[in-house]
This record gives C-alpha cells, sequence and structure tokens, in this order.
C-alpha cells in the first residue's frame, strides 16, 4: 500500500509539536519546518527548543 | 513557421474551472525573504518563511475573459519570522506541492501587501488576488 502524501502545513506542525512525546518526534517537526523556510529564530523553532529542553530535563 | 496559439475565452475560463481551481483548493500562500528562484521548479535556497495564509475551498470564483477572482484568502494570524517578503510561493493544500511564484510589492504586484516589512507575531491577510489565464501562449 503506498504511503499517504506528506502534508507540511504551518497548522499541521504547530500541531505535532505540541502532541510530540519524544525528541525524535520533536527533531522530525523540526526538519519539516526547515524543509519549507521556517527560521531558527521563528516562532516554531523556537517553541520547538523550548519543547525539545524540557523533555530532555 | 511559428509557434503561435490563441486561446478563446471559453477555453481560458475552462482551464480555469476545471484544471487550476481544483488544484488550488486549500492552497497554502506563503511569504519568503530572500532571493527569488529562477522559476517555480527551482527549490527554495536560503529563503526564510514570513507568513502562510489559506486560501479558501473553491479557491476562486466563476471565471471570466480567463480572469478569475480569489475567494477570501485567511489570514496568518501570527507571522513567524520578522524580514521583508521578496515574494509568493504557492502550496498545494498539502503544503509540499509548489504551484506557482508572485510577485510582491505595495502596489501593482501579482500580491500587493500594505507594508511588505513583516513582522512576526503580527498578523498578514491578503486583501484580494485575481488569477489570469493569458490568451496567447506558444
Amino acid at each position: 500500500m503506498a504511503d499517504e502524501p506528506k502534508v507540511i502545513t504551518k497548522d499541521s506542525l504547530w500541531a505535532r509539536l505540541e502532541l510530540a512525546a519524544t525528541v525524535a518526534e520533536l527533531d522530525e517537526v523540526r526538519a519539516d519546518a526547515l524543509s519549507i523556510g521556517h527560521a531558527e529564530d521563528g516562532q516554531l523553532l523556537t517553541r520547538v527548543a523550548e519543547r525539545r529542553a524540557t523533555l530532555e530535563g | 513557421m511559428a509557434l503561435n496559439s490563441s486561446w478563446s475565452t471559453t477555453a481560458r475560463n475552462a482551464a480555469h474551472a476545471s484544471g487550476l481551481t481544483p488544484e488550488y483548493a486549500g492552497a497554502k500562500f506563503r511569504g519568503y525573504s530572500g532571493t527569488r528562484p529562477s522559476n517555480a521548479d527551482t527549490a527554495l535556497s536560503g529563503n526564510t518563511l514570513l507568513f502562510e495564509a489559506t486560501c479558501g475551498t473553491p479557491a476562486f470564483g466563476s471565471p471570466s475573459a480567463g480572469l478569475a477572482t480569489a475567494n477570501a484568502i485567511t489570514q496568518d494570524s501570527s507571522a513567524d519570522a520578522t524580514g521583508t517578503c521578496t515574494f509568493v510561493r504557492v502550496f498545494k493544500a498539502d503544503g509540499t506541492t509548489v504551484l506557482e511564484d508572485l510577485e510582491v510589492g505595495t502596489t501593482g504586484c501579482n500580491v500587493n501587501l500594505s507594508s511588505t516589512s513583516i513582522v512576526s507575531g503580527q498578523p498578514v491577510s491578503i486583501s484580494s488576488w485575481s488569477h489570469t489565464v493569458p490568451q496567447s501562449g506558444t
């Protein structure tokens, strides 16, 4: 069975970010965000970094 | 010998209604800073995403004389980054398939913004956008 087409939108990235329970999931969100041009210091990736720091304790 | 075709209004309107409008349903309208790629098939390179607005479904109203006007575009309530918007790249609703690139300015461009200076956290709205299938081609 073919894979579902990947969807990368602002809403989907924010949803995945808030639901991420592992660093690996956050890293996937980060990679997808960078692929569409999100800035390292933009709102989304700043939030990813915050969540990553929380998960890493 | 030359390539010189001319489309009828009927064909131009049909191209919009049957070809383009379905492709643009829920399309993502992304504003970027940096140098615009040479064409829409060229990957982004060093461009920063500033905002993302969303086209309606359907994206356009009924075409007339080859021109279709976009239905309401949902604004980005909070721009992701600060920068000068130099072009818009339109993606299908999946956010990954490129449809076209558009020139951005404050007047006389494909996309006219009140200001091309985008500020992180501020809303960005597209008040109107129209799309034309040209009469002449090759």
